[in-house]
């Protein structure tokens, strides 16, 4: 027996569902396939940071002094009370990240050549540690430094 | 492995794909994870050496750490690095305006 086409208009007797079918099928075909072929995974980037051999560490040049500096080096300790960070460039405190990065940039205009050691407590939160970093590299300093602890974490 | 990983306006895409790479996790937990396994502060010290003996001066550690693990689980892989003479270490963020 042959089948009626929805889609041949038989004077003014037309099927909207059987016309509208194919299409509903093909739109959520492509739904579907959009949807799988989505990627909703957040684009990773990276912070490069150059390891510097441990000043100290090597005992043959224990003896020797150490090269002078043109500017010294601006540590900026890191404290954490369970909640908020607190912070220091050089014993002077901060009450916030964004008072700490208009020092470092006030202080870069003068030195960008200074180094910047980035001086955490053990227990600072990786996000707090790295948001300085990124701090410091966006206030123009060109050298940021980690201080590690060469004897472990007790 | 899904980490919340920290925030940074300053990171760079990451298109070089030849540098030779270990890629270290470090959970919330303050755990870390290579190649999908739990490792001690010990055997990444031997596995870093081993892979700087075999690649070179070139190879890059990567440090995919969550944003809540406390610093002190960060400082041992540095530390195994510049022990294991490898210089080039990075960290995975996002970006500043993604969360």
């Amino acid at each position: 027996m042959k089948r009626a086409s929805p889609f041949i208009r038989r004077g003014s007797d037309i099927d909207i569902d059987d016309a509208m079918t194919p299409m509903i099928d093909v739109v959520f075909l492509l739904l579907v396939f959009f949807v799988w072929t989505a990627s909703f995974q957040i684009i990773e980037q990276i912070l490069p940071s150059n390891m510097s051999e441990l000043s100290g560490s090597d005992p043959a040049n224990q003896m020797e002094p150490p090269e002078p500096k043109d500017f010294d080096d601006l540590v900026v300790r890191i404290t954490w009370d369970g909640q908020a960070p607190a912070w220091k460039i050089n014993d002077q405190l901060f009450a916030s990240i964004e008072e700490v990065k208009i020092q470092l940039i006030t202080i870069a205009d003068i030195q960008t050549e200074a180094i910047v050691v980035l001086h955490p407590d053990p227990i600072v939160p990786l996000g707090i540690v790295i948001g300085a970093y990124d701090t410091a590299k966006l206030s123009g300093f060109s050298k940021v430094s980690f201080a590690v602890n060469p004897q472990g974490n007790p | 492995m899904e980490l919340t990983l920290p925030q940074a306006s300053s990171g760079q895409d990451d298109i070089d794909l030849e540098t030779p790479r270990l890629t270290v996790n470090v959970k919330s937990d303050g755990s870390l994870w290579l190649a999908g396994r739990p490792i001690s502060q010990q055997q990444l010290k031997v596995k870093f050496s081993e892979a700087r003996d075999k690649e070179g001066e070139n190879i890059e550690v990567r440090i995919r750490g969550s944003r809540e693990a406390p610093y002190s689980t960060v400082e041992p892989i540095m530390l195994a690095c510049t022990a294991s003479k490898i210089w080039k270490v990075t960290y995975a963020v996002y970006r500043e305006d993604s969360q």
